[in-house]
């Protein structure tokens, strides 16, 4: 069972070895970065570039002028040189989002060790968080076949599947186990490192790679977003970087963003075996239904996840340290949450941190359990808890410790992350420290 | 009226550009494709380039089913000239 603040722990046998980590969103291209980003509390939140001038969504996380060759030139000596030449050639004609995974990968992949110290290819398995990844790519050639069918990208008949993405970081880091998409709109990155421990936890796995596929962000899916009143729209677009402001008195709604992470997660005698020393411990998680199709939030659909993600990681609610909220600046779904955390950690949630990752990044949608995973991670390791930025204006019935504006020292020995998505699904992981 | 050494000169910048194992490699006609290493996908990758640059349509159940340089040359050829 973990220890209580700050106290660390072992890798438990029902929980996974977090060995490796990596990261791309608008605060920069690594985990470097993006920790650096986090800790000074800066926004990676700005103008659209190239999306339709029509549409109301004006600002999010864009990462569309990313650049695989500049990309793996700054960044080209943290990889062997066979793995970058290898991404280059397969990666040439990839849509954005399976660019992005890859490189997000390969960070974690090095990270873990595992290209200098291998785990068997079947043994390693592959679980992408992600659904619906293609709709720019799919908009744009709906554009070409409109002129002229015969002119859409030749290859579209395999880019436009989400599996490609799966497929192609295979292919690159020679994934041979098992490997699929999981699909449940912004609770996939839980849901799919849940799926990954239940991998280890059968046999079917030692090591498996975790992605939070980026989505590529598409001017028809943006409309549809902001005409059922999800997004902040209007009021922030002349400063972009005040835009998302989770708990806040003045949120209104979420910003979308590209970015995406990925972590390898692998059981600890496989970490062992490899002589690899944990960043931290995968502890458990769960994930509900609130039997509801709408984007309405569910508190206690909320609080069923955040209780189960305990039961499975063997925790108390008074063992939890810290919260990674999933606050998307929305004002219903922030202050749902904040009711549901208070209910599950009674006088617990007043004593420790929650934050939003996502006042920074934006809503990186079904990566941000990935990305907010990332985070978790970075802020054990570090003992630190990065501030919730925008806090302007206090919201008077929320009254948790938010974090706001300033990072802080917090020793923490547990955390819990928390993502719930359109379509009531709700989901709750647990991470501890290790020494 | 495009001619063949034009078409085949744009295959080739095409297929330097496309498929990697080719690159500071002489391309003949007559070699076949997979000599080169260049696989189907980038085959058709090759063909759509070469169809937009030159504004030819070639039938792709036919570029499908091409060896060498020299018959992709050739379908190009009578799909102009049929144009």
């Amino acid at each position: 069972m973990p220890s209580r603040t700050g106290q660390p722990s072992a890798v438990p046998q029902t929980g996974a070895a977090i060995t490796g980590c990596g990261a791309i969103t608008g605060l920069g291209p690594d985990t470097a970065s993006f920790w650096s980003g986090l800790v000074n509390g800066r926004s990676g939140i700005r103008h659209w570039l190239g999306k339709d001038s029509r549409i109301d969504s004006k600002i999010g996380g864009d990462l569309s002028d990313f650049q695989l060759s500049g990309y793996l030139a700054d960044v080209g000596q943290d990889y062997p040189e066979d793995l970058a030449h290898k991404a280059k050639k397969l990666l040439r004609a990839t849509p954005l989002s399976g660019v992005l995974t890859a490189a997000v990968a390969m960070q974690a992949w090095v990270e873990a060790g595992l290209h200098e110290s291998p785990a068997p290819a079947a043994r390693c398995a592959h679980v992408c968080a992600g659904h619906n990844l293609g709709h720019a790519y799919i908009s744009e050639n709906l554009k070409t076949f409109d002129e002229d069918p015969e002119y859409i990208e030749p290859l579209f008949g395999v880019h436009h599947l989400d599996t490609d993405v799966v497929g192609v970081t295979c292919e690159l880091l020679g994934i041979r186990g098992p490997s699929f998409m999981v699909g449940a709109a912004c609770a996939s990155g839980n849901i799919a490192i849940i799926t990954a421990l239940g991998l280890i936890r059968s046999g079917a796995a030692d090591v498996v790679l975790v992605t939070g596929a980026p989505v590529a962000q598409d001017s028809l899916v943006l409309q549809g977003l902001a005409m059922i009143d999800a997004l902040c729209t209007g009021t922030f677009d002349d400063e972009p970087e005040r835009a998302s402001r989770p708990f806040d008195a003045l949120r209104a709604g979420f910003v979308p963003s590209e970015g995406g992470a990925a972590v390898v997660l692998e059981s600890a005698a496989s970490a062992r075996r490899r002589g690899v020393a944990p960043l931290a411990a995968l502890l458990g998680g769960a994930c509900t239904s609130n039997a509801h199709r709408l984007t309405k939030p569910d508190q206690n659909g909320q609080e069923r996840a955040m209780r189960e993600a305990l039961t499975t990681a063997g925790m108390a609610p008074d063992e939890v340290d810290y919260v990674n909220a999933h606050a998307t600046s929305t004002p219903l779904g922030d202050a749902t949450e904040v009711a549901a955390i208070k209910s599950v950690l009674g006088a617990r949630a007043a004593e420790i941190p929650v934050n939003s990752t996502k006042s920074m990044t934006g809503h990186c949608l079904s990566a941000s359990g990935v990305v907010e995973f990332v985070a978790t991670v970075l802020q054990l390791r570090h003992g630190i808890v990065h501030p919730t930025i925008n806090q302007e204006k206090q919201d008077e019935s929320l009254d948790l410790d938010f974090v706001p504006n300033e990072a802080r020292e917090h020793r923490m020995g547990t955390a819990l992350s928390n993502s719930f998505g359109f379509g009531g699904m709700n989901s709750c992981v647990a991470v501890g420290a290790v020494s | 009226m495009l001619t063949r050494d034009q078409i085949f000169e744009t295959l080739k910048d095409n297929l330097h550009l496309i498929s990697e194992e080719t690159r500071g490699k002489e391309i003949s006609e007559d070699a076949s494709l997979a000599e080169y290493g260049t696989d189907s996908l980038e085959l058709i990758e090759v063909a759509s380039r070469t169809m937009k640059q030159l504004n030819v349509k070639v039938p792709r159940t036919e570029v499908s089913k091409i060896d060498s340089i020299g018959e992709l040359v050739t379908l190009f050829e009578k799909a102009a000239h049929k144009d």
